[in-house]
């Protein structure tokens, strides 16, 4: 095993460069907040690297994750709020205007939009890394420290609540 | 849904060109098509590398060493409440009753027990259970620790604990009443808790902690059919650090020194209770606490 790569500076910035956004929108999806996601993504780097004799390269990124999730929970303790479900998160994400977006392309995101709102975190959660992020379940696994039974298991809900949702706002 | 594997493998990208040929025939692909293809449309914000590597530089040199050190007096005060009404209830339990059975399991150890009414519960490491000769009549008993429950159908069911109870008529749920948590989780059925002034019904799926200031927060999580302990894995959500350490010297008979550490934060994530060395790791190295093991005891520093 190799411990020193993460101490070199060169090489920590260019694991920096590869993971910085992975981080920022795993905590985003969480905290739909985009100083907050910052703030916490890079206060998981700075404990990486006050740290980067401890972590080998290949164990790194799946303890960044962990940092970071473990930063925001401690964050959201910090401000006593009780997570509150109803949510108006689509205003956060970026939308992005493509010519091929017709007018019943665009109905049907405003309402996918809606009906993700309905999901549980972990739903929404494991929903959006997986396809907006295009991870696999097996990263997502990894990411949120639970099993990819589990994830399959989100999945499948979040797609029958998303169906049913929509279907509603028909 | 009907077929979960072929939609894991098409959201995973792995299908073969033949085996997506034949799958876009199928009513699962129909149903879901649009949400698949639009969710992947949704674009989350980014951030722009080098600007947040400069951003991260300029972190690093303005931190200072100071460390803030941070402790609610509530919480202890709190604690300290739920303390000293524990110990009243040992108290009184000792004047008052003389005719109970008690169940309980020590350090490193899980234990099934069946109840005279046929009820099933195991316990979880260091927990006891009491319940008067009189159960069958009036099923009633009091839980010190973990425990899960396999009630059988009947007439009431009451679990109390110093901290709060629960009330069922024939179900599944997991009950854990330890120094620094209450949490209960419903299996199966529906499940009545009581804690103070507050009061909720749980269902398949459902599950409630008691927080510091002393309300119930639900946690819901379908995705589990039964606590991930009765298959040797300590699992927390979002609970105190301290309650954290005090699972593993339940699971492994140790002492854990944690005097120079703030354990009053939240933690989520979990270990095996087979591999020692592994489960101090899984949950020291996230937050960053070194380990040290002398003779029994794991002493914890930052």
């Amino acid at each position: 095993m190799d411990f020193t790569n993460l101490c070199d500076e060169k090489q920590f910035d260019i694991f920096y460069k590869q993971q910085i956004n992975n981080v920022f929108r795993f905590i985003l999806i969480k905290s739909k907040d985009n100083n907050e996601a910052l703030d916490i993504a890079q206060e998981a780097f700075i404990k990486i690297w006050e740290n980067c004799n401890k972590f080998d390269l290949s164990k790194a990124k799946s303890y960044l994750f962990s940092i970071a999730s473990n930063l925001f929970l401690n964050v959201k303790k910090h401000q006593k709020v009780v997570r509150n479900y109803e949510n108006n998160s689509t205003e956060l994400y970026i939308e992005t205007e493509t010519p091929e977006d017709t007018l019943r392309g665009k109905e049907f995101k405003t309402k996918l939009e809606k009906a993700l709102n309905d999901l549980t975190d972990g739903q929404r959660e494991v929903f959006l890394l997986n396809r907006v992020e295009g991870k696999k379940y097996r990263e997502i696994a990894e990411m949120l420290n639970i099993s990819v039974k589990a994830v399959e298991k989100r999945m499948s809900q979040a797609l029958v609540t998303l169906r049913s949702k929509i279907e509603e706002l028909k | 849904m009907k077929d979960i594997k072929n939609i894991s493998k098409w959201l995973n990208n792995e299908m073969t060109e033949d085996e997506f040929l034949a799958f876009q025939k199928t009513d699962d692909y129909t149903l879901y098509k649009d949400i698949v293809e639009e969710g992947s449309k949704i674009k989350l914000a980014s951030v722009n590398e080098d600007a947040a590597l400069k951003d991260f530089k300029a972190r690093i040199q303005s931190k200072t060493k100071k460390k803030s050190k941070v402790i609610s007096i509530n919480t202890r005060f709190a604690f300290k409440i739920a303390a000293s009404i524990a110990a009243l209830f040992a108290i009184s339990y000792f004047i008052l009753n003389t005719n109970k059975i008690t169940l309980e399991t020590n350090f490193a150890e899980n234990k099934s027990f069946t109840l005279p009414d046929e009820s099933n519960v195991i316990l979880n490491a260091v927990s006891t259970i009491t319940y008067k000769k009189s159960f069958i009549k009036n099923r009633e008993l009091e839980l010190d620790g973990e425990a899960y429950f396999s009630v059988k159908k009947g007439s009431s069911f009451t679990v109390n604990t110093s901290q709060g109870s629960v009330q069922v008529l024939g179900t599944k749920f997991n009950l854990k009443n330890r120094k620094k948590a209450f949490n209960v989780f419903c299996y199966e059925g529906r499940v009545e808790v009581k804690a103070g002034s507050n009061k909720i019904i749980l269902t398949k799926g459902e599950g409630v902690k008691l927080t510091e200031n002393n309300t119930l927060l639900k946690i819901d999580d379908t995705t589990i059919n039964e606590p991930l302990w009765l298959q040797n894995e300590s699992y927390f959500n979002e609970e105190i650090y301290a309650e954290v350490l005090a699972e593993l010297e339940r699971q492994f008979n140790v002492k854990v020194n944690s005097k120079a550490i703030n354990t009053n934060i939240l933690f989520t994530g979990g270990f095996r209770n087979n591999n020692l060395e592994a489960a101090i790791k899984s949950i020291t190295l996230p937050l960053n606490i070194n380990y040290r093991i002398k003779d029994n005891e794991i002493i914890l520093s930052k």
